[in-house]
């Protein structure tokens, strides 16, 4: 076996933090719809494969990945605009179950209509060349593009948390999660504000999808494993905390590969045992609500 | 007479041997479904036209030992399949007196490799050999390239196949290694190569890959043994298949072990061609050798069960 020295722990704890962000720029979408419309979407991981497509599409045509990379996350949220509108909306005030089945079927419907657009081979998608190479981190040498990727995420969580924190806007979707009712009462259109957090967190499920293709290639079934992970993400993090998400990504992402340099046959397992020991220890996640699911 | 192909489990091995209600049964010419495939995945009208993992890992691992270097990494998939050729790939280096320096399995269908990478680059093998299947292939490829692996180790892998080196392009396969049981380049060298090559382009437009060959050369032995039996029945079908046990029909002289039905052929080591040097959009390898058809590099009828 290969020694085991402070250089190799040192790359792979940094490969888990990789791998945590691309899981928290997913689960933040997942977490941004939940803990603000109590919608669990299961369609989140085909709008990361569609983003992927998109972006394929976009870039043969363009012939531009920055293009592409802004204009296929909005194309998704586009879509999101119109799922949350004429699907999901008849479906509130009823049971947490109905937008859940809504969205599974949804997404089973994305997967079919893309392998009927683009064909079941999967699609490959390049870094573009400003990105391509690796460069030396002192302990390792790591893909630039990963490091991209983990710029847009940090990039995109402070404009999160500006948007939500800072702006009026931002400020009556914090409200309208904890009191609709009085948002409503104080004049505010609350459907607009719902189509607005679906909107965003759909596309940031694309956009996930994007930064995700040059790494993994783009194939119809892409969204079918990531959703899994980042639903223990979400859950692990807390149904419906941004803080949880981005704290919960890393941790899994950190599990993950310290347990594939060590043991990689429980690579996978790991990660349902920690969601078990904290469901255990904080039945509604590290940073979560009670309450939320009922 | 009914013809099934695929890989045959066991309940289709019985049922093949069992007449239907017009007193017809299954001859089945398909693919070994795992590596020891023995009497109790068998039956008298079961044949094996395809390559199976104990013949593909033997053929690529020995030339990878004696071509490429004799410290390997494997990664495998955690599957039948994945875990068949690391066990081969494993015997094999044994043999030939090299050091396995680690085999790690990952969870089939996971698209992100990053996480066994940075282990693998500091172990610095020779030769790093992979069992990553489908799109899986394709994930593991453009991660292992962006880590720099290409430069460092010679990548290996038990077989290409053409739709995935279509998909993947010559960017990702260039310079990976593989056995493979057909290529479309093989026209210039063997006649019958030749003519399958053109009746295929003239069907479908583009060169033949792999698994077609396989079905071109069931279906010609079906009606092989129908021309030598003079009947449509299984049983004779398969009695004078195994009667008159050499044939060739698209790339050279196989034939039929008596024991377990397995078809012998010959394989090619190929490696993937540069984009610069394709001529033509379906150029992707560069044949480096022959293995010529063994039974040697198979499992004996006995280790696999056969009386």
């Amino acid at each position: 076996m290969a020694e085991l020295t402070l250089a190799t722990l040192a790359a792979q704890a940094f490969t888990g933090l990789v791998l945590g962000m691309i899981l928290v720029l997913l689960a933040i979408g997942l977490s941004l719809i939940f803990g603000l419309m109590t919608v669990v979407n299961f369609a989140h991981g085909s709008l990361y494969m569609l983003g992927a497509y998109l972006g394929f599409f976009l870039i043969g045509h363009t012939k531009s990945f920055w293009l592409a990379l802004v204009v296929a996350p909005l194309l998704v949220g586009a879509l999101g605009f119109g799922i949350e509108r004429f699907l999901v909306r008849p479906l509130y005030g009823r049971s947490i179950d109905d937008p859940l089945l809504l969205t599974f079927g949804l997404s089973l419907v994305m997967v079919e209509t893309v392998r009927l657009i683009w064909g079941k081979i999967g699609l490959t998608l390049d870094p573009p060349r400003e990105l391509a190479g690796a460069v030396n981190l002192g302990f390792t040498y790591f893909p630039l593009y990963r490091l991209f990727v983990i710029g847009v995420t940090v990039v995109v969580l402070v404009a999160l948390f500006v948007f939500l924190e800072k702006t009026n806007v931002g400020l009556i979707i914090r409200a309208g999660s904890r009191d609709p009712l009085m948002v409503k009462a104080l004049g505010f259109d609350l459907g607009r504000v719902w189509l607005l957090v679906f909107g965003i967190g759909t596309a940031l499920a694309g956009l996930a999808g994007i930064l995700a293709g040059p790494m993994r290639g783009v194939y119809a079934e892409m969204g079918v494993t990531i959703i899994i992970e980042s639903f223990v993400v979400v859950v692990v993090g807390g149904m419906g905390s941004l803080v949880g998400a981005i704290v919960a990504g890393i941790a899994i992402g950190e599990v993950v590969s310290l347990t594939t340099l060590f043991a990689p046959k429980f690579a996978e397992i790991m990660v349902f045992i920690v969601m078990a020991l904290v469901l255990l220890v904080r039945p509604s996640g590290l940073f979560g609500e009670s309450g939320l699911m009922e | 007479m009914r013809v099934h192909r695929g890989r045959p489990g066991r309940a289709r091995a019985d049922g093949d041997q069992r007449a239907d209600q017009e007193g017809r049964k299954a001859l089945h010419l398909g693919e070994p479904v795992r590596r020891d495939h023995g009497p109790a995945y068998w039956g008298p009208l079961t044949f094996h036209e395809a390559l199976n993992p104990t013949i593909t890992s033997r053929a690529v691992g020995n030339w990878l030992a004696q071509n490429l270097g004799k410290k390997w990494w494997i990664l495998y998939a955690d599957y039948a399949w994945g875990k068949q050729n690391n066990a081969v790939l494993t015997e094999v280096l044994k043999r030939q007196g090299g050091v396995l320096l680690g085999s790690t399995p990952y969870p089939l269908g996971n698209p992100e490799f990053s996480a066994h990478l940075p282990k693998i680059l500091a172990a610095k093998p020779e030769v790093l050999v992979t069992m990553t299947p489908g799109a899986d292939n394709i994930a593991f490829l453009k991660q292992a390239i962006s880590f720099g692996m290409k430069k460092e180790m010679k990548i290996a892998q038990p077989l290409h196949w053409l739709p995935q080196l279509k998909e993947g392009g010559p960017d990702l396969y260039a310079d990976i290694y593989a056995g493979i049981n057909f290529s479309w380049q093989l026209e210039d060298a063997i006649p019958e190569a030749k003519n399958y090559v053109a009746l295929y382009r003239k069907k479908h437009n583009e060169p033949p890959g792999d698994y077609s060959a396989y079905a071109y050369s069931a279906i010609h032995e079906v009606a092989r043994g129908i021309t030598l039996a003079k009947v449509v029945n299984s049983d004779a079908v398969a009695s004078a298949l195994i009667a008159n046990p050499v044939y060739n029909h698209y790339k050279g002289k196989q034939w039929w072990r008596a024991c377990d039905h397995k078809a012998f052929q010959d394989l090619w080591i190929v490696k993937g061609r540069e984009r610069s040097k394709m001529k033509g959009e379906w150029d992707f390898v560069d044949i480096v050798q022959k293995v010529a058809a063994s039974e040697e590099l198979d499992r004996s009828c006995k280790e696999k069960g056969f009386v």
